[in-house]
């Protein structure tokens, strides 16, 4: 008699719901479906288009999402709530910014992690937000990269012959790898140094006009949005590959020095893994930049003239 | 025959008796021992047993959905990932909830309705009432609270089918990938459609079941009174289903 | 004791009971009789509270049942035993499921109790096996019989029968008519029977209250009945007698 099958059958359906609700939505905002996340706050002076479930970013890598966008009456400014993955630790004077467009629904929040060393920040804990800076900062952000990419180019040029003049076997993989490596970044370079007079009278022209182009409202103000976003994503993709071809530099250095002292053998360095996965993602990365130029050539640019309009 | 005076007032009336009903309903709430086997009961024949026809019809409308948004979407210059972007967010928000509660509103709806009228022209709910029992908290209470409880669970079932079966249809008929399909899903997925959904299936559970117990309650006139009162509250259903997602979309979007 | 006090009642303008007074005492047996239509149900609906008056009261031991509060009325339903006129079996419940209901819901008593008791109530009603059957695998009489054992389980203070009799062979019909006589005399059950049933009346009734269009026309006991010259009355009780074949005993 008292069998409690349809006791049952409803804890079964309501545990089973619930479960697909909590993990589903979980996958949805591409938050680990097992691990804890922690929750931390800041308050920006505008939130612009950041809502529940905007994507944080660290480096450029989705560790969280937005869970909470209000109106803070106290300090009259815009308290935003985001959860992190739980094994994602951010130490402390880590700061937060807002990037990207509302008017293409992208906005994100980016967190510039503190310095490695420091103590974690407990959850919870409020992150200061920093500016994103619109127009002014690419601007002065915009040479720093250029230049620093330039010299880039030119120091891995010179460890890339270094270590291809040494490598005797005319057809192994290294050798091939370095040798269009080499090729891609001359070719960067070569197209960076053509630009460079076009980027800085850009620039300049910008930074001139940035004062009247804040106070543009309407379509005009859209439009510099929009062009100021698309010269970010520009940026951020040209760090990436610096940053790449840095690490691919250092390593490619590091093993010529070794080998001049006598430590290791060419044939360690044909062998050695890591420098194999650095300088291939290196040449990828610097490979579809280039591939862009060619196929679509000056779209950079022409991106950076789109401001010339106004 | 009623007076034309009584005639307007009808309706008043009805919204009367539909209140006070409620209200009797909610001051029952607290004997449990009373409608506790008889909760479990109705939420197995509301929820549970309604699962298999849910489900199917889920995924008929995802996997409809899916082909005719790739059907709309041939231009080169949308990306593929769209079609995610538009069928989960449609099957998170709206359809899963509004298929679940036409459904219900056709199958638990008339059920109830039918049930309450029969008992009521047969005498059996003045039985229930001679015996000294609460014949609303025997009988309105617990399909109201298994159709609140169970119908957020037959919206998260149909959501979850209706998405799942989008997806196979993106690849089995070549539209996009798994991939693809999940990226355009996570473009615009907010943490709170879902939980909108639920609150929609609440809603839904209590109009749907509410209603269907009023008609069924207040049944008259014998076996055609009964045949009446089960037409009326599927339509009634389905009716005040979608006032209360425009009432609610206007509420809380 | 049950009073029913100038009990005015109207469906739709339309009245059914005007002015009704009457006195049921406790231990007796009051047979309410009346043409089809006359308010008998209507009446007996009043009774338990299940239709509120216009005008008039009906106090139960004393009590207005219908300035109390729906807590304190079911409390005071708790004492009735009913038998609807349909029967009015949950036909969600086989036979059994029937009968234990209001034990199930109202006592404490184990599965094992239930089932005696639920048997025992059967056999009463002269259906030992139907137990495990639905309402609409049983007959007419069967049904009526059915209800009659779920009105009886709890042994209530007053029980209500609405035309027990109807529909039943005569045989079966003695053996209820003995049955309510026997609830009567053994556990002191006062009794409210409506009717058209003369046999039932006189083999049963203790007094006999006649309706007649809405109003109480007649109450009395059965002697009295015996030496009316009221002629509507009369007029009644020859229509009954000559119905059921010229005033034989249903017994005989
Ligand atoms: N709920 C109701 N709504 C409208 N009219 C009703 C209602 N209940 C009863 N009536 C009317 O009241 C009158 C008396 O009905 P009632 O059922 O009391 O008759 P009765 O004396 O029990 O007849 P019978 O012997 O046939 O059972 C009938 O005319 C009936 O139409
Ligand atoms: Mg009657």
């Amino acid at each position: 008699m008292t069998s409690y099958r349809n006791e049952i059958k409803v804890g079964v359906a309501l545990v089973v719901a619930a479960l697909l609700l909590f993990f589903g939505t979980r996958f949805l905002l591409n938050l680990p479906l097992f691990e804890r996340t922690t929750i931390y706050e800041t308050l920006l002076p505008d939130a612009g288009g950041l809502v529940d479930g905007s994507v944080v970013r660290l480096k450029g890598v989705v560790v969280g999402r937005v869970t909470d966008v209000r109106y803070d009456p106290q300090s009259g400014q815009a308290r935003v709530r985001f959860q992190i993955n739980g094994s994602v630790p951010l130490p402390e004077g880590s700061y937060v910014r807002v990037a990207g467009l509302a008017m293409f629904g992208n906005v994100e929040m980016e967190i510039v992690p503190g310095p490695a060393g420091n103590p974690p920040l407990k959850p919870g804990s409020r992150l200061p937000a920093r500016a994103d800076g619109g127009l002014d900062a690419i601007i002065e952000e915009a040479p720093a990269v250029l230049e620093r990419l330039n010299a880039l180019l030119g120091r891995f040029d010179m460890a890339a012959e270094a270590a291809a003049t040494q490598l005797s076997a005319p057809g192994s993989d290294l050798r091939q790898t370095l040798l269009a490596l080499r090729q891609s970044s001359q070719a960067l370079a070569t197209l960076l140094r053509r630009e460079q007079q076009h980027i800085a009278r850009t620039l300049e022209n910008l930074s001139a006009t940035s004062a009247q182009l804040r106070d543009a409202t309407g379509p005009t103000a859209d439009s510099i949005q929009a062009a100021a976003a698309q010269l970010r994503h520009l940026l951020r993709r040209l760090e990436a590959s610096t940053a790449s071809l840095e690490q691919a530099t250092a390593t490619l250095d590091r093993i010529l020095s070794h080998i001049a002292s006598g430590q290791g053998t060419l044939g360690r360095l044909i062998y050695d893994e890591t420098l194999y996965l650095k300088l291939d993602t290196t040449l990828t990365g610097l490979n579809r930049i280039l591939r862009d130029f060619e196929t679509n050539p000056g779209r950079y640019l022409r991106e950076l003239r789109l401001i010339d309009v106004f | 025959m009623l007076s034309s005076r009584s005639r307007f007032l009808l309706p008043f009336r009805a919204l009367g008796q539909y209140t006070l009903l409620l209200v009797h309903a909610f001051s029952a709430l607290g004997e449990f021992k009373t409608y506790r086997k008889n909760l479990f009961d109705q939420m197995v024949r509301i929820g549970i047993d309604s699962i298999p026809i849910v489900s199917m019809a889920a995924a008929f409308s995802g996997a409809v959905m899916t082909v005719q948004t790739a059907y709309q979407l041939v231009s080169p210059f949308i990306p593929k990932t769209v079609i995610g972007a538009v069928v989960a967010p449609s099957m998170i928000l709206e359809l899963a909830v509004v298929v679940t509660g036409f459904i219900l509103a056709g199958r638990v709806g008339a059920r109830i309705a039918a049930e309450l009228g029969t008992m009521r022209v047969t005498e059996q709910i003045d039985a229930l009432e001679a015996m000294g029992l609460n014949s609303v908290s025997y009988l309105v209470v617990p399909r109201v609270l298994a159709g609140m409880v169970m119908l957020p669970v037959l919206y998260v079932i149909a959501a979850f089918v209706g998405i799942v079966s989008g997806i196979l249809v993106a690849n089995l008929g070549g539209f996009l990938s798994t991939g693809e399909f999940l990226q355009g899903a996570r473009q615009f997925f907010k943490p709170f459609d879902p939980i909108f959904g639920v609150i929609k299936a609440f809603v839904f559970g209590f109009v749907i079941t509410s209603i269907s117990c009023y008609k069924g309650y207040f049944t008259q006139g014998g076996a055609e009174g009964v045949g009446r009162s089960t037409t009326q509250a599927a339509v009634l259903s389905c009716v005040y289903i979608l006032v209360a997602d425009l009432v609610l979309a206007v509420l809380l979007l | 004791m049950i009073r029913v006090e100038h009990l005015y009642k109207s469906f739709d303008d339309r009245p059914v009971l005007v002015d009704v007074s009457l006195e049921i005492r406790d231990g007796e047996t009051l047979a309410i009789i009346g043409r089809s239509g006359s308010g008998k149900s209507v009446l007996m609906k009043h009774l338990i509270g299940l239709l509120k008056p216009d005008r008039g009261r009906v106090l139960v031991d004393g009590v207005d049942i219908n300035a109390i509060s729906y807590e304190e009325l079911r409390r005071i339903r708790r004492q009735f035993g009913v038998l609807f006129q349909s029967g009015a079996l949950f036909d969600s419940m086989n036979a059994f499921e029937n009968v234990a209901f209001p034990l199930r819901t109202f006592t404490n008593l184990s599965e094992e109790e239930i089932r005696r008791r639920v048997q025992a109530c059967l056999e009463l009603v002269q259906l030992p096996d139907v137990g495990p059957k639905m309402p609409d695998e049983l007959s007419g009489g069967m049904k009526k019989r059915v209800a009659l054992a779920r009105a009886i389980a709890l042994e209530p203070r007053y029980i209500i029968y609405d035309e027990p009799t109807t529909g039943l062979d005569p045989e079966t019909a003695n053996a209820i008519d003995e049955l309510i006589r026997d609830l009567n005399h053994r556990l002191n059950v006062t009794g409210i029977m409506v009717t058209h049933d003369m046999h039932s009346v006189l083999s049963v009734a203790d007094r006999v209250a006649f309706l007649y269009q809405g109003r109480m026309h007649w109450v009395g006991t059965i002697d009295e009945l015996h030496r009316s010259d009221d002629p509507i009355l009369l007029a009644f009780v020859k229509a009954s007698e000559y119905q059921i074949g010229a005033s034989i005993p249903r017994s005989a």
